[in-house]
């Protein structure tokens, strides 16, 4: 395997993940990308030795010494916080000791066992047990009842076709963002309200961090090794938030994503959200034409990945919206159409346009270099829900691309008898 | 004072070690497949060592395939074009 060498942790945990740990890597200068590619060249033959001793030799045994399943812990808190950045346990905040009866009391709230198995965390391929994730909610600040709501957010994280696996290895500035929606928001205090996105409610930060050391703790997904981020977004220590249900004056999120009873979250593959300021107009046409223009952004990887973008209207917009007559899908539909909602080429670079047009030839083939062509593929690529407070904004999530938003039931957990999922 | 706390590490995982074909003792004739990440100028960089294997060290003529997508693994057909080569050369990178 050749790998540049910034990626050479990158390319070691994948190689371990496929079952071929000891696989020969040959490293090249980081970066390949950037430079003509003739530039390359007397890097590249000096190299070749190199890659054919590699591909002579012969694998070396590696042996792995599983982690115990305890630890016997320091008590006094700085001493704990060392201890825990040590085994690389650390988001850099401080966290709670996942004692052995804090953490029983976390995995009794989700009526399973411990030791079922949730599922496998990439780049490690660890098993995330509902032992394992009570244990990062723990050390995340939860209190033992949102235990359900991370594991939900971690088995949802863990469908294929969420694409963790890029997700977390990406140079891209992207993090799961669990929006959590249902009866289940408001029980367990929630915050779809003022200050969504921000500081100050236990349930959102407590999830949406437990989620993260779940990533990073099981999936070993760590910082300039696994994790490439170029700058990463502060959203990688939480980014979590609810549904305003009661500010939606269109069918919820939670019945449009086909949520349970009880409640279930939604987790998206999402950069940091980005304004939609408009104090001015005061009808529908002025709110989507702003909304059209901020979709449209030479910068997001939704130009050539395509997928699925996020639209959190404030209640306020929404009103507006509402008021004439637009329900989610005729917010769809005429953003999808709309003529701000475009992109034109001309501002697009040569190198990039190349790269578009092989990576969404159905998008870019056969259009010309002066041309336009729409941000979204369909009007369900624009996911739209309502959340915030009072005032004239609302927030546009752009995606990975090459991702989809995945909704899973929050288990109900014992206290109202439901069965084990 | 000393706490008892529960990893959070999660669980060994469970992929097999997966054996490997013993290598070959040259590259003379080898049949080697080159596997392009996507990303830009990786295409370069794997065939122009491909090719300089073959050059140098008399590799058969490379055979290659390009990730359409860089976020995305390589689709199970077209690894399966490869089953029968002694060695393939892929990367990791940007």
């Amino acid at each position: 395997m050749i790998a540049t060498d910034s990626f050479l942790p990158l390319a070691r945990a994948v190689a371990r993940q496929q079952g071929l740990e000891s696989m020969a890597v040959v490293t090249i200068p980081h970066p390949i990308g950037g430079v003509e590619p003739e530039q390359l060249d007397d890097m590249l033959a000096a190299a070749v030795d190199r890659v054919a001793a590699a591909l002579l030799s012969s694998p070396e045994e590696v042996e792995t010494v599983p982690a115990p399943a305890v630890h016997d812990a320091p008590g006094d808190v700085l001493e704990f916080l060392a201890f825990a950045e040590e085994r690389r346990w650390s988001d850099g905040l401080p966290s709670v000791p996942p004692t052995e009866e804090l953490v029983e009391r976390a995995v009794a709230a989700t009526g399973r066992d411990a030791g079922h198995l949730v599922g496998l965390v990439p780049p490690s391929n660890r098993g995330a047990s509902v032992g394992a994730i009570a244990a990062n909610a723990v050390m995340a600040g939860c209190p033992p009842e949102l235990t359900p709501v991370v594991v939900a957010a971690v088995e949802a994280a863990l469908e294929p076709r969420f694409n963790l696996q890029a997700l977390t290895t990406t140079t891209h500035p992207v993090t799961p963002l669990v929006v959590v929606h249902g009866p289940v928001a408001e029980r367990l205090g929630f915050n779809g309200g003022p200050n969504a996105f921000g500081q100050g409610n236990r349930a959102n930060a407590g999830v949406g961090r437990a989620l993260r050391l779940v990533l990073q703790n099981v999936g070993e997904a760590r910082p300039g090794e696994t994790d490439r981020a170029t700058h990463g977004t502060p959203g990688k220590y939480a980014y979590c938030i609810a549904e305003n249900a009661a500010g939606s004056p269109f069918e919820t999120f939670h019945a449009a994503r086909g949520g349970g009873p009880g409640g279930a979250v939604t987790v998206f593959g999402g950069e940091a959200p980005h304004n939609i300021n408009d104090h001015g107009s005061t009808d529908a046409a002025g709110i989507l034409n702003t909304i059209a223009g901020t979709l449209a952004s030479l910068g997001s990887n939704n130009l050539y990945l395509r997928g699925q973008l996020l639209l959190v209207l404030g209640p306020e917009h929404a009103e507006v919206l509402a008021r004439e007559g637009y329900d989610r899908r005729r917010i769809q539909e005429a953003l999808h159409a709309h003529p701000r909602a475009r992109i034109s080429l001309a501002g697009v670079s040569e190198g990039n346009f190349d790269r578009y047009r092989r990576t969404a030839p159905h998008v870019f083939a056969d259009v010309p270099d002066d041309g336009v062509v729409p941000m979204l593929d369909g009007p369900e690529s624009l996911l739209v829900m309502v959340a915030g407070g009072p005032g004239k904004h609302s927030m546009l999530v752009p995606s990975f691309g090459t991702t989809e938003a995945v909704t899973v039931d929050v288990s109900p957990g014992p206290a109202r008898g439901a069965a084990d999922g | 004072m000393v706490v008892r706390i529960v990893d959070p590490s999660g669980s060994e995982p469970p992929t097999q070690r997966l054996d490997t074909t013993p290598r070959p003792a040259s590259l003379a004739g080898a049949r080697i497949a080159v596997l392009n990440n996507g990303k830009p100028n990786a295409e370069h960089v794997v065939r122009r060592l491909a090719g300089h294997l073959a050059e140098r060290f008399g590799t058969q003529e490379p055979e290659g395939a390009e990730k359409p997508n860089s976020s995305r693994p390589f689709e199970a057909e077209v690894l399966d074009r490869f089953r029968n080569f002694d060695a393939a050369v892929v990367g990791v990178g940007d």
